[in-house]
């Protein structure tokens, strides 16, 4: 068993030291007691004893004092030979002188005989009394006869017998604790099992559950004892830590699934911030940048302290690069135009009585003594008791806008003028082209008719040359006709009212060229048509595009076999684009400009017959719905011409003449 | 044994009729006599002497003024066998070693101590003899006279003494 700490000793061992400790010490303390007793017991006892036989001694031999019969006194002090613990025995004559004495065998001999005043017989017998000299008993007694003291008594004797008494006892103490100690420690192990055993046997099931951390072992109660206490309150801890236990897994794994989550939550703040800042600070950064590309400065102005700050650009604007602004109220209001002062001073008070939004354009007269114009925009900040505690905002030289804006009002008014004097004149030219192709048509149908008539009934008479010559001049009637009926056309065009519903362009294309088709019989004509959307117009006149531009498509690829027409379209953000291409003669890019121009032919008459007004009255109707024209080709190789459709497709006649007037002026 | 010269000195010191004086004394206690020994009892001890007086006045030096049992001590002396009264101890002196049978005849009625001066005399029939041996004084006792006589000797002084037997008895 090793010694360390006492305390860590194992039960099993505690209980066995306790146990033979206690039996030891309780059997030690037993005999000590029991042997002290013995002792002191066997002591009185011998001492008591030996008292009654020197009594007995000494009453016997009074006689044979009185009579100084020493030897018969010596033989009576003999009898005390049964005691043999008594060494020796003598009685003293009145006078205190030794009168007879017995020694005991063993010390019979050498100095003691011829010395009776060695060690063990005294001179004197010295007081009365029992005592212990030098671990032997000695008895001192009167010699009584009668009431008269006759000689004294003396009696010494060894405790060879307590002492022997003594080891004797001392040799069965030792054996009674060793017989203690044994059973003590048999009994202890079987015994002790009775405790310990439970105990360790708890002490094991604690370490498993500790070590496994297996909280669902619980251990069985056999008795009702302190331990079976601690077994169940033990169990009931293990239930309990098992809960807890579990309830924690729990908690941990919702707090994870929280923790992952806040986690989660908190980076997309983290990333919103970061973001936020950054817009904030490109924000900042913009503002900045906008004010100085602005020309915008700040300025702030403390009514109390009659203080005014001005920032960066606002230097500027004032004139003033070496800063030399007081930064009071009194300059605020001297750098402003003499004129416009008052004006100023009563913007700003009022703006700081009503609290309202401070807005003057007001003129200042810079240090160089230019005259500037400058907008001014300041907003009030309030205290906690509703007055203004101070005004800012911003500032902006306006000087080149405010030209500009006469500029613009004027180049207004002139423009009004001249759109009044345009409307008056194409409302002129419109009156005039009508009636003069209304009244240029009465003489042309004379001639025609007359023409025919001539054919008719003069053919005799005019001979070949003459039916040729009437032919010709019938031919140019009817083109005469022609133009009269387009140029009618055209200018109808433009006073007519303008209906608006949602076309279905792809089946108009159709029939148009259904219809064109049909009009040239011999024409090997093969169409391409892509879906075209739907857009809100004028029906009448965007079949009239339609005619005009597919017409064009076959007239212009007559030398073509086949002839392709191709018509699609592509929708665009705020309008839809249409095209016609055809696989004709083309033409020259450069002259592009031309195209839509009223009476404009890139071809002669030889070439292609028409008028030269189709285009143009396509551009005309094209621009009343708000669109454009124009045209693309390659000479040889065929032409496209497109034509753009708003979505909102409202008339806008005002645009259409204007953009009209300047294409006419180009 | 030193202690034997020293007692010589001591027996040498005091006079032998002194010593025998004081042993008369010291019967008296060892010795216990009837009640009709003594006539009334505040009697005394009466010690009589018969014969010549050996002691002188020794024995009265040495009874003087002593009590046993309460009982103090007279004197009487005897000169002739006849003149013998009443008395507890008897001394029979040495001219007398003649007339013991007389003597003794004459103490029988009374439970008389007869005390003598040798070994003979108890043998006669006397109940204590002091004896003279080696220059010290021995007691010689016969217990059957003592008996006779009435008289309970203690066993403490026949325990000092030496015992003998009325000659011719068993």
């Amino acid at each position: 068993m090793k010694l360390g700490r006492l305390a860590d000793m194992p039960i099993r061992e505690k209980l066995r030291a306790i146990i033979v400790i206690v039996s030891g010490l309780s059997v030690l303390g037993a005999c000590a007691v029991f042997l002290t007793y013995q002792w002191f017991s066997v002591r009185r006892a011998t001492a008591e004893r030996l008292q009654i036989m020197a009594e007995i001694v000494a009453d016997q031999s009074t006689a044979a004092v009185e009579f100084e019969q020493k030897p018969q006194a010596e033989a009576i002090l003999g009898s005390l030979k049964a005691e043999n613990q008594i060494v020796v025995a003598a009685i003293y004559s009145s006078d205190g002188g030794l009168f007879a004495h017995y020694t005991r065998e063993d010390r019979l001999g050498g100095s003691d005989e011829q010395d009776p005043f060695g060690h063990l017989l005294p001179r004197n017998p010295g007081p009365e009394g029992t005592f212990i000299r030098d671990g032997d008993f000695v008895i001192v007694q009167p010699l009584l006869s009668g009431q008269e003291r006759i000689g004294t008594f003396f009696l010494r004797s060894d405790r060879s017998d307590a002492w022997r008494r003594l080891r004797v006892n001392l040799a069965t103490v030792a054996l009674v604790l060793l017989g203690a100690l044994a059973t003590s420690l048999f009994l202890s192990r079987k015994l002790g099992g009775l405790i310990t055993g439970p105990v360790l046997r708890l002490a094991e099931v604690v370490q498993t559950v500790s070590q496994r951390r297996d909280y669902a072992v619980r251990m069985e109660v056999w008795s009702r004892d302190e331990l079976g206490q601690l077994i169940e309150g033990f169990n009931d801890m293990l239930a309990q830590i098992q809960s807890r236990d579990d309830a924690l897994a729990r908690a941990r794994d919702d707090l994870e699934l929280r923790v992952e989550e806040r986690t989660r939550d908190l980076q997309d703040e983290i990333r919103e911030r970061k973001a936020a800042e950054n817009l904030l600070r490109e924000k900042d950064d913009r503002l900045v940048e906008a004010q100085t590309i602005a020309r915008l400065g700040s300025w702030a102005w403390n009514p109390e302290s009659s203080r005014v700050e001005w920032f960066d650009e606002t230097y500027r604007i004032y004139g003033d690069p070496g800063r030399t602004f007081g930064g009071t109220y009194e300059d605020f209001l001297d750098r402003a135009h003499p004129d416009d002062r008052p004006l100023f001073e009563q913007a700003l008070e009022r703006s700081v009585r009503d609290g309202v939004v401070f807005d003057l354009e007001f003129r200042v007269r810079r240090l160089d003594g230019q005259v500037r114009f400058l907008h001014a925009r300041g907003k009030p900040a309030f205290a906690t008791d509703g007055r203004v505690a101070h005004l800012s905002g911003t500032l902006q030289d306006i000087t080149e806008r405010k030209k500009s804006e006469e500029v613009i009002q004027l180049l207004n008014r002139e423009l009004q003028s001249r759109m009044s004097e345009l409307a008056s004149a194409n409302k002129e030219l419109e009156g005039f082209s009508y009636s003069v192709s209304h009244d240029l048509r009465a003489p042309l149908r004379a001639i025609d008719g007359f023409g025919r008539l001539l054919q008719e009934d003069c053919s005799d008479a005019l001979g070949e040359k003459g039916r040729r010559y009437v032919d010709v001049i019938s031919r140019n009637t009817q083109k005469m006709g022609q133009l009269i009926d387009d140029l009618l056309d055209f200018s109808r065009m433009g006073r007519k009212a303008f209906e608006a519903s949602l076309i279905d362009m792809e089946g108009l294309a159709k029939e148009v060229f259904a219809e064109i088709r049909d009009s040239l019989p011999g024409r090997a004509l093969n169409l391409d048509l892509g879906p075209l959307p739907a857009v809100k117009g004028d029906q009448a006149m965007m079949r009239q595009v339609w005619l005009n531009l597919v017409s064009n498509a076959a007239k212009y690829s007559r030398d073509r076999n086949p002839a392709r027409i191709e018509i699609g379209s592509r929708v665009d953000k705020d309008e839809n684009v249409y095209w016609v291409r055809d696989n004709g003669v083309g033409f020259e890019m450069d002259y592009a400009h031309k195209l839509f121009g009223v009476f404009q032919r890139l071809h002669s008459a030889a070439e292609f017959e028409g008028t030269g007004v189709g285009l143009a009255l396509v551009q005309r109707i094209v621009h009343r719905h708000g669109g454009r024209v124009w045209g693309e080709g390659k000479v040889g190789e065929g032409a496209t011409f497109f034509f753009s459709v708003p979505h909102s497709g409202r008339e806008t006649p005002t645009a259409g003449l204007a953009l009209e007037a300047i294409g006419d002026r180009t | 044994m030193g202690e034997g010269k020293e007692a010589r000195e001591t027996a040498e010191a005091v006079p032998e009729y002194l010593l025998r004086a004081a042993f008369l004394y010291n019967f008296a206690k060892y010795v216990e006599w009837p009640p009709s020994a003594f006539e009334r009892p505040d009697y005394p001890i009466t010690i009589g002497i018969v014969g010549r007086d050996p002691f002188g006045d020794d024995l009265d030096k040495a009874l003087k003024s002593k009590t046993v049992k309460n009982r103090t001590f007279s004197i009487l002396r005897f000169p002739r066998a006849s003149d013998i009264k009443r008395c507890q101890v008897l001394y029979v002196a040495r001219s007398e070693v003649s007339r013991l049978d007389e003597i003794f005849e004459r103490v029988r009625p009374w439970s008389v101590l007869t005390v003598g001066e040798d070994e003979d005399f108890t043998r006669s029939g006397g109940t204590i003899a002091i004896v003279l041996e080696n220059d010290r004084l021995k007691l010689v006792i016969n217990p059957d006279a003592a008996e006779k006589s009435g008289l309970t000797i203690d066993a403490k002084l026949l325990k000092a003494s030496r015992i003998v037997r009325t000659r011719g008895r068993p």
